[in-house]
């Protein structure tokens, strides 16, 4: 918090003794008007990305998560299918996104798949080492009483990996929003991205630096909704860290 | 040997009672990267209905290997286990089996703990965590239903893994060191209740132990296994008056069962 007000006052003062012109580095004094006077402007635009990158998130962590299970439970799905998830991360985004766009026209799901393609992947390799990390005499002791797989997974495996899982999530939550940003530079007519994009075209840049601080909020907005997700879920990993 | 035979006295002769349990020539190899591994030769064991049964040997002489058979994880190379007459080779969910590990999962709380075999058998959770409240005092555990198994002592710990596999309603327990991890004071005091407790369910008891004093205090009768490939190398019975106490431990008749077993033991050790 403190670190944040120095670095703002110090913002404030480069700007008012260098005499930065707006348009190049607009004060936080100017911003913050941005804010409010845009506000009419900000807020639908922001309504929009906000979906995006809620509905992205939702799927990237539904995909991340059963290939996640796939993966572990079937050796056949790690070998065919987990060199494409990896190269996957190697395809840069923003070169394909053009062609998502001429696939899938201008609206939700070429944004959303730009999400899925860019955040799934922590929450599959997070998943993955959890549902692996296993204590494998809990699942001997659950085989002597005879419990099915389907037991096996959802009394130890699963709560097992929580933890992981839920980190994959929160780095998930913090991207999906650049993903939603992403997607829109490329076609969009609405939304923060097309807003910033368009904003810096015209040299309104005290209103980039507004949608930007707007985007931040909801990424942390969506972190904190899933750390607390995370500490309603798993209760046992909070009483042994109050320890 | 106790057996229940005198009780069915009543004219409908179905079968003659079977040993509670019965391993006959049983041998186990694995393979390894060093090659063939042979983990047991030839066991026989035998327990009649309601009997204290101790297995005592080195460590890695197999005595895990022989529990994870008798369970049904893994099955025998060769030879005979039969539960209550029953082939148990490679069958899971014949004897409630509690592992050297009390193995809780972190995850559920003491209650749901150790209501997991029932739960794994089918039962609702809600009827199960009804049967097993009761029970919680007389394991010590009243008041920490609710608690993570991270609150838990060492001691309450064991005792809600060993409720656990009591409450798997199964005529015989395979306790796989059960006490190996806790303080000599905590033992002592674990030893007389679980005593206690087994005078009161009439269940059949397998038990693992490498401690002398353990075997003779807990058991009727006490097998002695070599180092590996593991096999039996003596057996001895325990007369002691029931119930015992800790203090039986200082008396002629005990400290000469223990010189006998330590005996049987050291032999394995020279040879």
């Amino acid at each position: 918090m403190l670190l944040a007000l120095v670095g703002i006052l110090a913002w404030q003062a480069a700007t008012f003794f260098f005499s930065i012109e707006p348009w190049l580095l607009p004060s936080p004094w100017e911003v913050a008007r941005a804010l409010g006077s845009d506000a009419g402007l900000l807020g639908p635009h922001a309504w929009v990305t906000a979906q995006e990158a809620l509905v992205g998130f939702v799927a990237a962590v539904a995909v991340g998560f059963a290939l996640a299970v796939a993966v572990v439970r079937w050796r056949t799905v790690e070998r065919a299918a987990y060199p494409y998830v990896i190269a996957s991360q190697a395809v840069p985004i923003i070169a394909i996104a053009p062609v998502l766009v001429v696939w899938f026209g201008f609206g939700m799901l070429p944004k959303m798949l730009v999400i899925v393609l860019i955040t799934f992947f922590p929450v599959t390799i997070n998943t993955v080492d959890g549902l692996r990390a296993v204590d494998p005499e809990m699942l001997t002791l659950m085989r002597t009483m005879g419990a099915t797989r389907w037991q096996m997974f959802r009394m130890v495996q699963l709560p097992s990996a929580l933890p992981l899982v839920f980190s994959g999530m929160k780095i998930a939550a913090a991207v999906s929003v650049i993903g939603a940003v992403l997607g829109e530079w490329v076609a969009a007519s609405e939304g923060l991205g097309y807003l910033i994009t368009r904003s810096s075209a015209q040299y309104l840049t005290a209103r980039v630096f507004a949608a930007v601080l707007v985007l931040a909020a909801m990424g942390l907005a969506l972190f904190a909704a899933v750390s607390w997700a995370e500490r309603r879920a798993t209760p046992w990993a909070r009483k042994q860290g109050q320890e | 040997m106790a057996t229940a035979a005198g009780r069915c006295g009543c004219g409908i002769v179905t079968q003659p009672v079977k040993e509670a349990i019965a391993v006959r020539g049983m041998s186990k190899g694995f393979r390894e990267r060093s090659g063939w591994v042979e983990a047991l030769r030839e066991v026989s064991i035998a327990a009649a209905g309601g009997e204290f049964v101790t297995i005592i040997g080195p460590s890695g002489c197999g005595k895990s290997t022989l529990f994870n058979i008798i369970s049904g994880v893994i099955a025998p190379d060769e030879g005979e286990v039969l539960i209550q007459g029953q082939d148990a080779r490679g069958r899971v969910g014949l004897a409630g089996y509690m592992p050297q590990k009390d193995l809780l999962l972190p995850w559920r709380t003491v209650l749901d703990n150790v209501v997991l075999g029932m739960e794994v058998s089918g039962m609702k959770a809600a009827a199960a965590r009804e049967q097993a409240r009761p029970m919680l005092g007389e394991f010590g555990l009243a008041g920490f239903e609710g608690a993570y198994p991270a609150a838990l002592s060492g001691g309450m710990r064991q005792r809600a893994a060993l409720l656990r596999t009591v409450l798997f309603h199964r005529d015989i327990l395979l306790l796989d060191e059960p006490f190996g991890a806790l303080d000599a004071l905590t033992r002592r005091a674990m030893h007389e209740w679980l005593l206690g407790l087994w005078g009161r369910l009439g269940k059949t008891i397998l038990f693992v132990t490498h401690d002398v004093e353990e075997a003779v205090l807990l058991s009727d009768r006490v097998y002695v296994m070599s180092a590996r490939p593991g096999r039996i190398i003596g057996e001895l019975a325990i007369p002691l008056p029931r119930p015992r106490h800790a203090e039986i431990a200082l008396g002629g008749e005990f400290v000469e069962l223990k010189r006998l077993l330590l005996g049987m033991l050291r032999g394995e050790a020279a040879a």
